[in-house]
């Protein structure tokens, strides 16, 4: 075996472990220590360590912003390993090294630092079969002098996460292979985490991001829209991360739909379009194929195109009527869809929209669930760029529910726009009167969000 | 960072004609306005010390006092009154006339935009002119802010200007204040909102969205909505006014910057006040309502009976009868569907029957599937089938197991024992592991009256593992139903289990045995008795059967129980070792209770 084979071997075992630790820190977020499902994920890690490797036994992983390297390649390939590169950088964890002389226990001491989220001591930390390196004073100095904006920052990263899944999902749906569930729900969880405690920030790239660059960033954007709206109805983030997975499946039918109408810039036929609305039966023979697919996910595909009156399709049947859930995926999905700018036509404003949506006949008993949505969108999401009445700009930092127009802000510009040395942040909420007009004048595009 | 101001530094940049006038030469406006050359200049600096004060104006809405970029603007307000007074000695004076406002005795006209704005500032706040005099000193610049910075409604609610200015010193300051009467229109004191705090400019907007204030009925009441109605779009020309001369038009809805064009009004639309205004309570009631299982399951099944051809039929045939192995189907539902697939009218019966009988056998709970077939009324046959295909599943003992404890229709009942013996019989081991395992089940007296009635022996070596492994409450339980079953096949179970037990047997085994006056209980107790030796002696065990013995009542128990007293003095003395005896004797004698 040459060299290049070896580090190969090796580049494939870190991944391997990594993945590993990943699924067991997954299965420890949603479950308890004893669990089994837990217990069997941290047994699996201990062993992929143990296995008879071809190079070192030890395995180094590092971390560098928000990524998991070993020697030098990226190993970061789904969710729950961003998510575990996310948790090291928390601890200010630089890297670990795992050896042979792991032990169940000590995985699963180690899940429950990851899981703390407190800073390992200033030496690091050291657990049998496992080191942690803490950051180095470069890396502390960076973090003082540039903190981080974790406000925008993280809807993003889920905002990606969510459609690289999508995009895999849609992939083996069309290929008829089985769906990779775990990682949907792992993004659906992670989303739900994140808006029960950031509320409607989730939201902010699908409010941001309106270019129509990926194929299935609809159905993202509804995903993500869904559990904001929905958020306030679940009781923790379990709940509600099944409700933004039949959210995130609801058009999965339409992998099985023709690229050339999925694509089609013109209006379909009257074939094509017959054969478009089939992907709610199709969404339904895909997740009802499913090991332990959730009812709900199967109603919300059926459903989310179902009007009253006998309106949109498919046609009424005894009994079958939308639930909550599924009222909500389609108001947002026609929100989504007009709202958003297409290389055929241009979005409409939010007014425009919400008001087309009330006269769609079949909408009308559905009032309750747009005051939902438009109690949710929000003139300046966290991650925007928006220029105060004074003419100065700031970076949304926090949106806060009850006063979402009078945000947390970061300063960057003095009032004719020149940049200041030293950011300062100021609640909008303290200045002006609750409810009063806002002292924000417009909400720009950041930049960010546009390399999306 | 922005680097601090030199007076006059930037002010003056290139006002070079000025340099040559002398300290109190009059500066008349007519030379601050048409001078040519210097006029821009001089407006360019006026037009900037203006701007200045309604910027920072506004920055007292944004900021809390004594920020220090408030600090920093009154600063530099302060340092621009200063360069602009280094170049003249003589005041600055600012005067309303109708909508303009005149420097000196000029108007303002060529930048009437911000004159006007400016004052309407004035206006509103009952100022007729202002005097601004060179030295003029950082808490007057500040009274200045703070005078164009309040909302002019809550100015009055507090007494109107003159208290505010009088609250204050302002040597370098002279305001002229309009006579009572003269003022433009402007609500009396008292008319505004009466409660709530002292806020800032931003409260008049925020009124507008609350809606007017209560008005008077009557020509009072027309003249004062009238003065609102001017008073608020005075006010809105204000704001429009500030927001066009700071940055620009606004932005349109649909630029590319814009992320959504949600506009604040968007929320005081009517239609869409409509549908906020409900706080979820629905919702949640809704939530509460609705099931998505049922739903899925009837999607499911309506989309088997709307399958268009044969391979869909199987295909979601399939995917009906995998989800319904799903615990989470198993609701109120999945016995009405089955009970449309048995309506012969939608499905005809032998298809029905199948699918029926199909999708009970794939209910992967057995309290799912007792509810079912307690639920449902099966004919002979269907129930027949349903029951062969129950057997049919992986964990058809179990569910047999405890179907055979649940009320059941006779169509069902009547077949059940049956099947489930044989499906025992068909494989011992497997059922000595069920039983073992699921002895909640096991132990139930309709499932040990039909093992025992059954002579298959299926139960022995169940009791004996119970017996032996001796777990307490199980083998109580057991016994319990054994002695009282006192059917002979249960007492001959006991023996067997009692035999291959060996020594050790509990207690509770040899007192059951004492509960069937049989030879064979007997026999049993006698070996128990005589297997403890001199070498090998359970008294305890030995009391117990002896007081069995007693307890059997029949003539040979009394018998042996004699036999054993008096072998001490036969010749056989060593067949039952002291102990023994007199254990035997007590008991006998009912001396010894245990």
């Amino acid at each position: 075996m040459n060299d290049l084979e070896k580090r190969v071997r090796d580049v494939e075992r870190a991944e391997e472990l990594v993945r590993c630790l990943a699924s067991a820190l997954s299965a420890r977020r949603i479950y308890s220590q004893e669990h089994p499902r837990v217990k069997k994920a941290v047994r699996t890690f201990v062993a992929a360590i143990r296995a008879p490797a071809v190079g070192q036994p030890q395995v180094c992983v590092t971390v560098t912003g928000h990524t998991l390297e070993y020697e030098g390649m990226p190993i970061t390939d789904n969710t729950a390993t961003l998510r575990l590169a996310m948790c090291l950088e928390e601890v200010r964890c630089s890297g670990v090294e795992f050896g042979t002389g792991l032990t169940p226990e000590s995985a699963a001491d180690f899940l429950e630092v990851l899981l703390r989220g407190e800073p390992i001591p200033a030496e690091g930390m050291r657990l049998p079969g496992i080191q942690l390196f803490p950051w180095t004073k470069e890396e502390e100095e960076d973090e003082s002098e540039f903190p981080p904006l974790p406000e925008f920052d993280v809807p993003l990263l889920v905002y990606r996460a969510a459609l690289d899944v999508l995009d895999q999902t849609m992939e083996q749906a069309g290929a008829r292979n089985d769906l990779a569930m775990d990682d949907i729900e792992e993004v659906a969880l992670w989303t739900a985490e994140e808006s029960f405690s950031r509320g409607a920030q989730i939201v902010a790239p699908t409010q941001v991001v309106r270019q129509d660059k990926h194929t299935w960033q609809h159905s993202v954007n509804v995903f993500l829209i869904s559990t904001a709206v929905l958020q306030p109805f679940a009781k923790d983030p379990r709940e509600l991360a099944r409700f933004g997975q039949a959210a995130f499946l609801h058009d999965i039918g339409k992998s099985r739909i023709p690229r050339e109408i999925l694509q089609k810039r013109d209006r379909l036929t009257d074939e094509e379009f017959a054969i478009m609305r089939r992907h709610t039966e199709f969404g339904v023979e895909i997740l009802a194929s499913c090991p332990d697919v959730d009812p709900l996910a199967l109603e919300v595909a059926y459903c989310h195109h179902m009007r009253d009156g006998g309106h949109g399709y498919p046609k009424p049947f005894e009994g079958i009527k939308p639930g909550p859930v599924s009222d909500v995926v389609q108001v947002v999905d026609m929100f989504e869809a007009l709202t958003a700018p297409r290389p055929y036509k241009g979005g409409l404003d939010v007014a425009e929209a919400l008001k087309v949506i009330l006269k769609t006949p079949g909408m009308e008993a559905k009032r309750a669930t747009m005051g939902l949505l438009v109690r949710r969108l929000t003139l300046a999401p966290p991650g925007s760029e928006v220029v105060l009445e004074t003419g100065e700009h700031a970076i949304v930092l926090h949106t806060h529910d009850d006063e979402p127009l009078r945000p947390l802000v970061r300063f960057i510009t003095d009032v004719k726009g020149v940049p200041i040395d030293k950011p300062f942040d100021a609640d909008l909420r303290q200045y002006g009167v609750q409810g009063g007009r806002s002292p924000i004048r417009k909400v720009l595009l950041k930049p960010a969000y546009k390399a999306l | 960072m922005r680097q601090p101001k030199k007076p006059g530094e930037a002010l003056l940049v290139g006002n070079d004609a000025e340099k040559g006038r002398m300290a109190g030469q009059p500066l008349t406006d007519e030379r601050i306005v048409r001078a040519p050359g210097t006029a821009t200049a001089r407006h360019e600096e006026i037009e900037a010390l203006l701007r200045g004060l309604l910027v920072a104006a506004r920055m007292l809405l944004l900021y809390p006092a004594g920020h220090n970029r408030v600090t920093r603007k009154l600063a530099d307000l302060r340092d621009d009154f200063a360069a602009l007074f280094a170049e003249r000695a003589e005041p600055l004076e600012l005067t309303v006339a109708g909508h303009r406002l005149l420097v000196g005795d000029a108007k303002f006209d060529q930048f009437s935009e911000i004159g006007e704005g400016f004052a309407g500032y004035l206006r509103h706040r009952h100022i007729r002119a202002i005097v601004i005099a060179p030295g003029i000193e950082l808490d007057e610049v500040r009274l200045l802010v703070d005078l164009l910075g309040i909302d002019h409604r809550a100015l009055f609610r507090v007494g109107g200007t003159k208290p505010f200015l009088d609250a204050r010193p302002h040597p370098h300051v002279q305001f002229l204040l309009f006579e009572a009467g003269a003022a433009p229109a402007l609500p009396a004191p008292g008319t505004g909102t009466e409660d709530g705090p002292l806020n800032p400019l931003l409260q008049s907007i925020a009124d507008e969205a609350a809606g007017a204030p209560g008005m008077p009925a009557g020509p009072q009441g027309n003249a004062q909505a009238m003065n609102s109605d001017q008073e608020r779009f005075e006010q809105q020309l204000e704001e429009f006014a500030l927001r066009d001369l700071l940055d620009g038009p606004a932005q349109k809805p649909g630029e590319e910057a814009v992320a959504f064009a949600i506009e604040p009004g968007l929320l005081m639309d009517a239609e869409i006040q409509g549908c906020i205004a409900d706080d979820g309570a629905e919702m949640r009631d809704r939530m509460r309502r609705h099931s998505s299982e049922d739903t899925a399951l009837r999607i499911l099944f309506r989309m088997l009976a709307e399958a268009p051809d044969e391979e869909q039929y199987r295909q979601r045939r399939r995917l009906l009868l995998q989800a319904v192995r799903d615990p989470r189907f198993f609701t109120g539902e999945l016995i009405h569907v089955i009970r449309r697939l048995l309506d012969k009218k939608d499905w005809g019966f032998e298809r029905g029957t199948e699918l029926a009988q199909s999708v009970i056998a794939y209910v992967n709970d057995a309290a799912a599937v007792t509810q079912l077939l307690a639920s449902i009324p099966l004919v002979p046959e269907a129930a027949k089938g349903v029951l062969a295909c129950l057997a049919a599943r992986e964990d058809a003992l179990p569910l047999l197991g405890r179907l055979l404890t649940s009320q059941l229709p006779s169509t069902i009942a009547a077949d059940l024992p049956r099947v489930f013996l044989e499906l025992a019989e068909a494989d011992p081991r497997r059922f000595t592991q069920w039983a073992l395992q699921d002895r909640p089940t096991l132990l139930r007296p309709s499932v040990v009256r039909i093992l025992i009635e059954s002579s298959s022996g299926l139960l022995v070596p169940v009791c004996e593992r119970l017996l032996l492994e001796r777990p307490a409450h199980d083998r109580k339980k057991l016994l319990h139903l054994l002695g009282s079953n006192g059917s002979e096949a249960a007492l001959r179970l006991l023996a067997r289990a009692v035999r291959a037990c060996g020594p050790g047997v509990a207690s509770d085994a040899l007192q059951t045995l004492g509960r069937f006056p049989h030879p064979l209980a007997l026999e049993v107790l006698r070996e128990v008795v005589e297997r403890n030796n001199r070498d090998d002696l359970d008294l305890e065990e030995v009391e117990a059967a002896l007081h069995s013995i007693h307890a059997l009542g029949i003539k040979e128990a009394h018998a042996l129980l004699w036999e054993i007293v008096q072998s001490r003095r036969s010749l056989f003395s060593y067949a039952y070792v002291r102990p023994v005896r007199v254990v035997a004797e007590s008991v006998l004698q009912g001396g010894v209770r245990r």
